[in-house]
């Protein structure tokens, strides 16, 4: 019997991990996993459009327009910043290192900084002193020889100088006939860097009598009066780089006036920077632990992992599905029921399928992981070493593994049952429609519930057959009671051990049947004993 | 001896649909069995019954002196109708895998396939895809898949259907070979002429039912054979035999007719020769023509052949 079964399982094994359909699975699920991650960025850094603003402040004495420029290239330098100390903390050398990352006592504070911390002067500071040139003089010392330089965020905004006839006009109450031919492209600008005439793509008009206003106010809501707004003129819709950044860098610029106003003293402006000595801890150590990115990361991976299992089942399920559909098309699985036993090749073809599956799924989470630490840029390499450092101190891989074979043998006897009646690749769409339907709403279920992971919902999630393995999953880093461990692993085994009896009983006709089935004559089947 | 196979009343039923009914069959140690009758009418049930890929909701089967087919499955070969192999897998590893499921060890198997393949002249195919072969060098990769384990038994279900010409001489040859090795082969067929050729008994069902059982011989004897006069006389008179029944003219050349003349039951030659003399008939040519297996066949099942085929497919679970 033994035979029987390693026979057809070796078989089912060697003969998927042959096929080219899957070879090219196995490259291309991490190649897909990693592109999501690195193809946005790199699309944004090789396919940005610098788009090209000019401020036109109309407030006597132009109270607002330089300070916005400022506002406006702080952003790019809070963001270069907290590249390079992103870099630092990659690439450091490990006597600069501790348990929660750079050592306080040897790294300078600039380079401890993450990208909320960055204050106006540290901005200030890179923009006057040399920008990258500057911060990379500081962050040398401690990064390793040999390392990758840092990968900055391209510019996608450009400050211009407004051009002489706009600046000549009278933009007072109604620019529009003015600004039209600039914005529309009928007008070109020249700029230093560029020798291509360039198009203005917006320009920020402050208004003679623009002021700060009060919270709540109509003219706060967007419905100030022409002549008292800050107006961002543009053609069409505001194109995204700008439209978060501009509204925002007023916003900033005129709350700061207003604080200096009402304190009369621009120092002020530094003692908003001010921070609380925040330190979060986490209760379940002896004197309570200090609490990193890893421990955010060790929460949220393990629902991303879920998700991943039943997606990663819902592409072996089909693989499973047409290997027997096509044996049982082809007529040689009559040639195996007369050789092994139905029960025999069932259990074969779950055992050799579920080690595709699972060569698959540990090929897949082992490449990304692979390129994520070949291939990313800095803030990738920090993340993948957090992510290793989770991977090494959560009982993430060995959950991984128990749920995934229990996933597995959960959904694989129905699933190659259902492939048993299938003759057709369209047999194969419409049998598995209703179980591809369940298998599209646990994750979300999963993911809905797993934010209190040690909550009721989760609770009764767990001891839920189907929902089990991935709801326990999702909770594998939150130290689930030892009862909802044991319990539901008991109620998927004991699903498992029904489904595949009855899988057997109903396989052996399934394999020899022409034609549909219907539910009722299923379950005279399981009842009859096949 | 022992028959190899021999099931006693089996009855099937898949719904409503009586698949076989109260057939039973016995093939003796190195026989070639041909199983007839027409689309539909059981024999895919029955041989499935005989090798245990179902069982049988009444009656008895043994095969190779053992109930459960399945612990002699070793000593059986099977090739299923409508039948494939893996695509993806080469000729040489898709016999091996199937010598395998039958008791032999890996590198056993693979020899032996290659040793099949290269004796039936597919040695340069054994590294080749399945999907790389023609139709013809597949088909004979299934047989060799059915031999692989030298099994006892050989059970072919319609192993001529879909093969042009060539390759139903080239089957029947192998079937040959079998058959001088010792082995013992049962196929199905619907086609009279390889059973008249191959079989040394017949089992003929129709509607799930047995219909005859016997030797191709005793088959044909259930019909009268035709005899075929020609004469420049007329032949009328021969109506007065009771046994002939009817004297008809079937073609004219340069004044001589050829008569068929039917009769009811046998009759001597002696005794028809001898009336003609009586009535002064010159016979040129006189000739006694055995009927056909195939007209054995329309004989005992044309009549419900129509209907029968009407009841192929009646939905999931019909296995007929």
């Amino acid at each position: 019997m033994i035979r029987g079964i390693s026979l057809v399982a070796r078989h089912e094994f060697v003969e998927t991990v042959r096929t080219k359909s899957f070879l090219i699975s196995l490259v291309l699920i991490p190649l897909l996993m990693s592109a999501g991650m690195f193809v946005p960025q790199w699309l944004s850094s090789h396919t940005s459009v610098i788009r090209n603003v000019a401020i036109v402040d109309l407030t006597e004495e132009a109270r607002y327009g330089d300070m916005l420029a400022q506002e406006i290239k702080r952003v790019y330098a809070r963001n270069a910043l907290a590249e390079i100390t992103s870099y630092v903390r990659a690439y450091a050398f490990p006597e600069f290192k501790t348990d929660q990352g750079l050592d306080p006592r040897q790294v300078p504070p600039l380079l401890l900084k993450r990208r909320s911390d960055f204050t106006d002067a540290d901005a200030d500071a890179f923009l006057n002193n040399g920008g990258l040139v500057w911060a990379m003089s500081i962050a040398a010392p401690f990064v390793k020889p040999g390392s990758p330089p840092p990968v900055l965020e391209p510019k996608t905004l450009r400050l211009v100088d407004v051009p002489d006839d706009l600046a000549k006009a009278d933009l007072r109450g109604a620019p529009a006939d003015y600004l039209r031919p600039w914005l529309t492209g009928e007008r070109n600008i020249t700029v230093p860097d560029s020798d291509k005439p360039e198009t203005l793509s917006a320009v920020v008009l402050i208004q003679p009598d623009a002021a700060p206003v009060q919270p709540g106010s109509p003219s706060a809501l967007g419905y100030a009066e022409p002549g008292q707004s800050v107006q961002i003129w543009s053609n069409g819709a505001l194109p995204e780089s700008l439209a978060r950044r501009l509204p925002r860098a007023a916003n900033v610029v005129f709350q700061k006036t207003e604080l200096v106003a009402y304190a009369g003293d621009s120092e002020v402006l530094e003692r908003m920077d001010y921070r609380a000595p925040l330190r979060t801890l986490d209760i379940s150590a002896k004197d309570g632990r200090e609490l990193t990115t890893a421990d955010m990361i060790a929460r949220i991976l393990p629902r991303a992992l879920s998700v991943m299992l039943i997606y990663f089942l819902y592409i072996n399920m089909f693989m499973l599905m047409n290997n027997t559909m096509e044996e049982k098309s082809s007529r040689i699985i009559e040639v195996l029921v007369s050789s092994v036993t139905p029960n025999q090749l069932l259990i074969g073809k779950l055992l050799g399928s579920s080690l595709v599956a699972l060569t698959m799924f540990a090929f897949s989470v082992g490449m990304f992981l692979a390129v994520i630490l070949l291939a990313g840029g800095s803030d990738f390499v920090e993340f993948a070493g957090i992510l290793l450092d989770v991977f090494s101190k959560q009982p993430i891989l060995p959950a991984l593994f128990v749920y995934f074979v229990l996933g597995y043998f959960l959904f694989a006897g129905i699933f190659l049952t259902l492939g048993a009646f299938c003759e057709t690749s369209r047999d194969v769409q419409n049998m598995s429609t209703p179980m591809v339907l369940l298998m599209m709403v646990v994750p979300f279920v999963v993911w809905a519930v797993a934010d209190d992971p040690n909550g009721s919902g989760a609770q009764l999630l767990s001891w839920m057959p189907f929902f089990g393995p991935f709801m326990m999953m999702a909770r594998a880093t939150s130290e689930p009671p030892m009862l909802d461990i044991v319990g539901s692993v008991l109620v998927q085994l004991f699903t498992i051990a029904v489904l595949l009896w009855a899988s057997g009983k109903i396989f052996r006709i399934a394999v020899l049947s022409s034609g549909k089935p219907k539910v009722g004559q299923l379950i005279k089947l399981v009842r009859q004993g096949g | 001896m022992a028959p190899i196979v021999e099931l006693s009343n089996i009855h099937k039923r898949f719904g409503d649909h009586i698949a076989v009914e109260d057939v039973s069959m016995q093939v003796e140690p190195g026989q070639v069995y041909g199983f007839l009758g027409p689309n539909g009418a059981g024999k895919t049930t029955s041989i499935r019954i005989m090798l245990g890929i179902i069982d049988p909701d009444r009656g008895t089967r043994q095969i190779l002196g053992a109930q459960s087919a399945l612990s002699v499955s070793h000593r059986v070969g099977y090739l299923p109708e409508e039948r494939g192999l893996y695509k993806n897998m080469s000729a040489q590893n898709v016999i091996a895998y199937l010598g395998q499921l039958k008791g032999m060890d890996g590198a056993s198997a693979k020899r032996r396939a290659g040793e099949l393949l290269e004796r039936y002249g597919l040695a340069d195919a054994a590294k080749k895809r399945v999907k790389q072969l023609s139709k013809g060098m597949a088909q004979k990769v299934q047989v060799l898949s059915t031999m692989v384990h030298d099994p006892d038994l050989v059970v072919l279900d319609e192993p001529f259907s879909g093969l042009d010409p060539v390759n139903q001489q080239v089957l029947e040859d192998l079937l040959m070979d079998m058959k001088q090795a010792g082995k013992t082969i049962i196929f199905s067929t619907h086609v009279m002429q390889h059973a008249e050729r191959l079989c040394d008994r017949i089992g003929l069902i129709a509607h799930g039912r047995d219909v005859f059982n016997g030797t191709v011989g005793e088959a044909k004897r259930l019909l009268t054979p035709r005899i075929l006069l020609r004469t420049k006389d007329d032949i009328m008179a021969l109506h007065e035999l009771e046994a002939v029944r009817d004297v008809t003219p079937i073609s004219e050349e340069n004044g001589v007719m050829e008569w068929e003349i039917v009769t009811q039951g046998r009759v001597s030659t002696e005794e028809l020769v001898g009336r003609c003399m009586e009535h002064r008939i010159e016979i040129a040519h006189f000739s006694m023509i055995e009927p056909s297996l195939h007209e054995v066949f329309v004989h005992l099942v044309g009549g419900e052949k129509a209907v029968e085929d009407q009841n192929v497919s009646k939905g999931w679970g019909d296995a007929t």
